[in-house]
């Protein structure tokens, strides 16, 4: 009986003598705490932004999107509840034209349509999106492109792809 | 006596030298499946009651493996948490003492150093072994191989020695073994078949071995619930035929087992026919030539495999982990028979030991490697978790992108270690396969109440696991933005009328919020979400004080109007938990009425109130 205790006892204590455990800090790959309002897709230090809809980076570090795919952007405190722009400067490479020929993009935010933008063709271009003040009042926003077209998988590529976004900024309207 | 030399020792080395090579991975592996279970037990001690319940308490199956599940994880679990490495290592010193232990009662029953050198070389490479030397959780298995072969060394010392030591010795360690494994009850059917063998008589004092045996399984029988369905249902009809001859396959490397995991090795059942004729011609020849350890390695196979034979749908490799000590007794007898019989028999017996090395020892690496693999994921899933919890104290932690596989190996039972809740989005619900017989899975998957409440409280933590980075991402934002706004407004799954927001979901019969609860009157009332899904429990926990309690008190708890459950206050029992079982969920029916109703109702002299009872938290999970 002794030694049950004896074994109870050591059992209990024994806890105590292991050396505290820390996991991995880098086992999570955590959300951004400070937001920025203009991001750089092929930045790593804003990846946590691209919420969604972005595939894997590629060598030189930029990346496909999906045909629907979701950013957060930090609302600039001298835009808030003003009216102002989203700006995505995006590329479509020539090799992709003729599937996104006449391509046109449109952004929500809170579930709300911005006015659609059309792209010209391939190549580097920007859209613009007006944004109404009363969907800048709180500290960031979450916007939610979707492509009315994509190309679609063929052969070895299974994805469907869409753009090359490059940046994201919330800006104050352009005159 | 049987006393080991130098020669003995080198000889002694090849069995361990080889565990080491073809379990390099296999003893690395980190935890996974059950062991956490095991590991969560452990943490969950926190007096010595509480320890005494974790060490005796019957769990999966109904079993108390004391030494082997119990000791084993809660001793290792306190002293070095979750480094598996000192678990490992118990394993590989308990195996290397069984190799060692093997060796000697080789050496002992059939004279031939070259059969004792074998056996132990041939059980190593066996199949079955593989799973107990990698997963921790069937450690028994080692154990359980500790306590007969130690058992049954010290019976033959005592057939040698006629000291009452060497059978008091013997009789200690088989009632010992219970504590490892239920297939221990076989042992006084091994000590008395080897005394017939040898002596063609019994001695009486090996009858009295198998009271403790029939006592076992008597309670087992009697105690334990048998499952009539399901993976852990016994067949004992015909079944048991075709169970036996696919264990029999399985030990010498064939099986649908090794076939899906070794591709690369052709012909495996092939294999497996050629071995099977070539040992069933051996045992028919030993038969008539007495060569006794061959006989009895086949008895010590069958009758150690027995316990498990009317499980005809749970067929498993570990299982064979101690009845393939029989396979290398017979493949051992035979070289060493062929070895006498000179160069003619020697040659085609040493092949056929190849094709068993071949195809059992690649089946074993196989099995041992998946196993590493299985837990290195695991390793991964958990320690994300762990720093999640580590940064988000107290949250709800809803989780995606875990697969089937990931879901049984790390996160089914590597969430209970945690204080946090980890739940899967119930939307991925569809992404587990539940093979027949599993438990049910709803408890690992978040309600949507619990989510929308963990939304109002901020303590909703959303993570999506990254299988390419073996990492969590954190995805609280989107997952927020995504979420289904009918979801948003339902109500809580639990309630705790303290808290401040607790008041929007209360109704009418509630005295003001104070410390830890609040005072109903006769009968309250308060709003949960309606359950999700079936299996779900309510738990309502009341208290009123002694004091207050000069008759008991009844306490009922109605549902949408209809009584479900009720329990009573007294003196000796202030506190209670009522645990009320829930209809199941039904289209359309999103909220519930809960009212607490308590009867007699209290008065405190200066307080005009009258008291029902003091509730501290009603919900369900």
């Amino acid at each position: 009986m002794r030694a049950v205790a004896a074994l109870a006892c050591l059992l209990l204590a024994a806890g105590g003598c292991r050396r505290a455990h820390h996991p991995h800090p880098e086992a999570t790959i955590e959300e951004p705490s400070e937001l920025r309002a203009a991001i750089e897709v092929a930045n790593p230090a804003d990846e946590g932004q691209l919420l969604d809809g972005f595939y894997p980076r590629e060598p030189g570090g930029w990346r496909w999107s999906a045909p629907e795919f979701t950013v957060t952007l930090a609302v600039p405190r001298e835009l808030a509840g003003k009216d102002a722009q989203l700006e995505m400067e995006f590329i479509i490479p020539e090799a992709a034209a003729a599937d996104l020929a006449g391509l046109t993009i449109t952004a929500a935010i809170d579930g709300r349509q911005l006015p659609p933008w059309r792209a010209a063709g391939a190549g580097a271009q920007k859209a613009v999106f007006a944004v109404p003040g009363e969907l800048l009042r709180e500290a960031a926003v979450i916007v939610d492109f979707r492509l009315d077209r994509f190309v679609a998988p063929r052969g070895a590529e299974t994805r469907r792809l869409g753009i090359i976004p490059s940046r994201f900024r919330l800006a104050a309207r352009e005159k | 006596m049987t006393r080991l030399g130098r020669r003995d020792a080198l000889l002694l080395l090849a069995a361990p030298a080889l565990m080491l090579w073809l379990d390099w991975h296999g003893l690395r592996t980190w935890f996974h499946q059950d062991d956490f279970a095991w590991l969560a037990l452990a943490r969950s001690v926190d007096s010595a009651a509480r320890l005494w319940q974790a060490l005796l308490e019957p769990a999966a199956q109904g079993t108390v493996r004391v030494w082997s599940e119990r000791v084993f994880f809660l001793a290792l679990e306190r002293l070095f948490g979750l480094d598996h490495r000192p678990f490992h290592l118990v394993v590989l010193g308990t195996q290397a003492v069984n190799l060692g232990l093997l060796y000697w009662i080789t050496l002992r029953l059939s004279g031939s150093r070259l059969a004792a050198a074998a056996a132990p070389v041939l059980w190593v490479l066996s199949p079955g072994l593989a799973v107990p030397l990698a997963w921790l959780s069937a450690y028994n298995q080692i154990l359980c191989g500790f306590f007969l072969l130690a058992a049954f060394a010290c019976l033959l010392r005592w057939l040698d020695t006629e000291s009452t030591g060497w059978f008091a010795a013997q009789a200690a360690l088989f009632v010992l073994g219970f504590g490892a494994l239920e297939v221990n009850v076989v042992y006084p059917a091994l000590a008395t078949a080897w005394c017939w063998l040898e002596r063609r008589r019994v001695p009486s004092a090996v009858w009295w071995l198998w009271l403790p045996a029939v006592a076992f399984a008597v309670l087992h029988l009697v105690l334990i619930p048998k499952p009539a369905t399901g993976v852990y249902a016994q067949h004992w009809d015909h079944s048991i035929l075709k169970t036996y001859a696919a264990y029999w396959t399985m030990a010498l490397g064939g099986g649908p087992d090794a076939e899906a995991v070794v591709k690369n090795i052709p012909a495996r059942g092939a294999a497996a026919w050629l071995l099977s004729a070539a040992l069933l011609g051996w045992l028919l020849r030993a038969a008539w030539l007495r060569e006794r350890l061959a006989v009895f390695g086949f008895l010590w196979f069958t009758a150690v495999l027995s316990p498990v034979l009317p499980l005809r749908d749970h067929v498993s490799d570990y299982y064979l982990a101690l009845p393939a000590i029989g396979v290398a007794w017979m493949l051992a007898s035979m070289l060493a028979a062929a070895g006498r019989a000179g160069r003619a028999a020697a040659a085609p017996a040493a092949a056929l030991l190849a094709v068993y090395a071949l195809y059992a020892g690649s089946a074993h690496r196989a099995t041992a490697d998946w196993r590493y693999q299985h837990g290195r994921e695991a390793r991964y899933l958990v320690t994300a978790m762990e720093r999640a919890a580590e940064l988000h104290p107290g949250g709800l932690f809803a989780l995606s992108g875990i697969d089937s596989e990931l879901f049984w190996g790390g996160f089914h039972d590597g969430r209970l270690l945690f204080r946090e809740r980890f739940c899967l989005d119930p939307r991925e619900r569809t992404s587990v396969e539940v093979p027949a017989g599993f438990p049910d899975i709803s408890a690992a998957f978040c309600s949507p109440a619990e989510i929308s409440q963990a939304v109002r409280q901020k303590t909703l933590a959303a993570y999506r696991w990254l299988p390419v980075e073996r990492r969590l991402r954190a995805t609280t934002r989107i997952y927020l933005h995504r979420l289904p706004r009918e979801w948003l407004d339902l109500p809580p799954a639990r309630v705790m009328p303290a808290e401040p927001w607790a008041a929007r979901w209360l109704g009418q019969g509630w005295h003001q919020q104070e410390p830890g609860g609040r005072w109903t009157a006769r009968s309250a009332e308060l709003t949960l979400a309606a359950p999700d899904q079936a299996g779900r429990v309510l738990r309502v926990s009341v208290f009123r004080p002694a004091s207050l309690l000069d008759k008991p008190v009844e306490v009922r708890i109605r549902v949408d109007g209809t009584e479900r459950g009720q329990g009573q206050l007294d003196k000796q029992r202030p506190f209670l938990d009522i645990h009320v079982p829930l209809p199941e969920a039904r289209p359309g029916w999103r909220m519930m009425r809960v009212a607490i109703e308590a009867e007699p109702v209290a008065r405190v002299p200066g307080d005009a109130r009258e008291l029902g009872v003091f509730v501290t938290s009603a919900g369900w999970q």
